[in-house]
């Protein structure tokens, strides 16, 4: 038995028994072993894919002879396509069919219009005329009868017939599509799609925008745009589970199937009470994706601003040096720092970080007032 | 078609050997495919991530074909695992930084205590081995006895007896150290 049947999950028996004694004296196959165990995956498509790689570079050489042999093939395609297509020039035959139609169509028209003048009996022509009528939905029976009473009788034998043309194209037109459409679709449906789809919903069932899908266990993930609807093109194992969150809702995690799955949100009750601010924190990327900074909702005044700042501020933005700026600006009606100056700063960098502070900063509780402070960073 | 054909009849070195001499390509590939079920196996432990474990399979084929021709390879095996842990390593500290490198309790004792048993003829050692079987824990025994005795897998001893892996596992491992220390205080006396 082989390593590769092993990690395949034949374990059992004497020779499962022999690769794991191996193993114990054997830090390589040991260490495979456990590489194998400790991620999940599948693991055997993954090997094959490599072996393929690896062995792949043997064949080149024979490589080189088969794109000969496709350029040589590629050009017989050419010539003989080429040839066919002069042949079948002369044979431009839809326009005849074309004019066909409706030469078949008028002689019987014709003949009705002979037939007028040897039948004496008014009536016998007005109702084939309503016949006539009857197939072609543009006229109403009534009219042609009223027609076919009061003028010359040809013409409203005339009028239906032509008026059965387009019926007809049109009966033409709908089955092409009839036929069509399956077609379309049947070659939609043909090709296999990886794709995992599925629609992430709160607890009414309106669409969430913005919620974030994760393989659990993995770094894949995807995020629902504006319908709601996520696609992630992952090839997973059917073992997999997929975790949805979103702001204020409840993670929740389901198991992956082949049909788009729809996700329900429960509202989280807790995070209701704290004010969530979402800052832009130099951070390494591994750590997080967006850092959160919560703040329990209360006071906000300047002391709890220059902690805010050390918080989410950048720091060593003017190299070694100690950055201090001094900046003086008004507190709106609605609680949040406008009109804003800086009085003095140790650096550019600094500055432009202060203003983007006081820019994101929470809303302040003692309003309508003027602050003159010094923010390190 | 030949040379296909006695691929598989040739070993590692004789391979390398070939490799060295004519530089031919499917030689070396032919060799490192017997290697790729251990080295990927062996990235994806310190890699954890299928993609970066796959690449890192691919990267130390290439790095391969620089360093085959400048060594002296004596073990092929012995020296693939070296340079494809190093691999991983390089990457690790390249991302991470720092490298916590946990000790492993089975690769400290590789050895070839299991020697002991399956060729003992000893009258003596027999003896003193089903003295120190006595000596072990319930658990420690029937885990040891049913891995080097009657060849169970580790799956097959979890499904008779109804540990969990993981003990099954320490069960095994720590019969077999106690087992030692206990053979050799007695022969010794």
């Amino acid at each position: 038995m082989t390593l590769k049947e092993y990690i395949q999950g034949r374990r059992k028996g004497k020779e499962a028994n022999r690769i794991e004694r191996q193993a114990m004296n054997d830090p390589f196959m040991n260490d495979a072993i456990e590489g194998f165990d400790s991620v999940e995956g599948n693991h055997v498509s993954a090997l094959e894919r490599l072996e393929d790689k690896v062995l792949r570079v043997r064949n080149q050489h024979r490589r080189v002879i088969s794109y000969w042999a496709m350029a040589a093939s590629i050009l017989l395609l050419i010539g003989f396509g080429s040839f066919f297509l002069l042949q079948q020039k002369p044979e431009t035959r839809m326009p005849e069919i074309a004019t066909v139609l409706p030469k078949k169509i008028t002689p019987s028209a014709e003949e009705q219009k002979s037939a007028v003048p040897e039948s004496t009996a008014r009536t016998t022509i007005s109702t084939k005329a309503q016949t006539l009528a009857v197939a072609s939905p543009p006229v109403s029976p009534e009219a042609t009868i009223n027609k076919a009473h009061a003028e010359s009788i040809p013409e409203p034998a005339m009028a239906p017939v032509q008026a059965e043309v387009p019926a007809v194209n049109q009966v033409r037109m709908s089955r092409m599509l009839e036929n069509k459409v399956p077609g379309l679709q049947a070659e939609s449906m043909a090709q296999p799609s990886n794709k995992l789809q599925g629609k992430v919903v709160d607890e009414k069932g309106e669409p969430l925008i913005g919620a974030s899908v994760k393989i659990k266990g993995t770094n894949v993930g995807a995020v629902t745009d504006t319908n709601g609807h996520f696609q992630l093109s992952q090839n997973v194992s059917d073992s997999a589970k997929l975790i949805a969150g979103y702001l204020g809702y409840e993670n929740r995690e389901v198991k992956i199937t082949d049909k788009p799955v729809s996700i329900q949100l429960q509202p989280d009750q807790k995070t209701l009470s704290e004010v969530v601010v979402v800052g832009y924190v130099p951070q390494k990327k591994k750590t997080v994706v967006g850092s959160i900074v919560k703040i329990a909702s209360g006071e906000f005044g300047e002391k709890e601003f220059l902690e805010y700042c050390k918080k989410v501020g950048a720091k060593n933005l003017c190299g070694e040096q100690q950055t201090e700026v001094k900046v003086s600006f008004n507190i709106s009606k609605e609680g949040f720092p406008v009109n804003v100056t800086i009085k003095k700063s140790t650096c550019m960098a600094a500055s432009r970080e202060a203003e983007r502070l006081l820019r994101s900063s929470p809303a302040w509780s003692k309003k309508d007032r003027k602050v003159t402070m010094t923010i390190s960073l | 078609m030949k040379i296909k054909l006695t691929y598989k009849d040739w070993s590692d070195e004789e391979l390398l050997q070939q490799y060295v001499t004519t530089s031919r390509q499917e030689l070396l590939g032919q060799l490192y495919s017997r290697y790729i079920p251990l080295v990927y196996g062996l990235c994806l432990k310190y890699l954890r991530q299928q993609e970066d474990a796959e690449d890192a399979v691919m990267q130390i084929y290439e790095e391969l074909q620089r360093k085959v021709v400048n060594f002296e390879i004596a073990n092929f095996r012995t020296w693939l695992y070296s340079v494809a842990k190093n691999h991983c390593l390089q990457i690790l500290r390249r991302t991470q930084g720092q490298l916590f490198q946990e000790i492993d309790e089975r690769v400290m004792e590789s050895d070839g205590f299991e020697h002991l048993i399956d060729t003992n003829e000893d009258i003596e050692k027999d003896k003193a081995l089903n003295y120190c079987l006595d000596t072990l824990s319930a658990e420690q025994k029937v885990c040891v006895v049913h891995f080097f005795f009657d060849d169970w897998s580790y799956a097959d001893i979890v499904e008779k007896t109804g540990y969990a892996l993981t003990k099954v596992k320490s069960y095994i491992q720590n019969g077999k150290r106690n087992l030692k220390l206990c053979m050799v205080k007695i022969l010794d006396c």
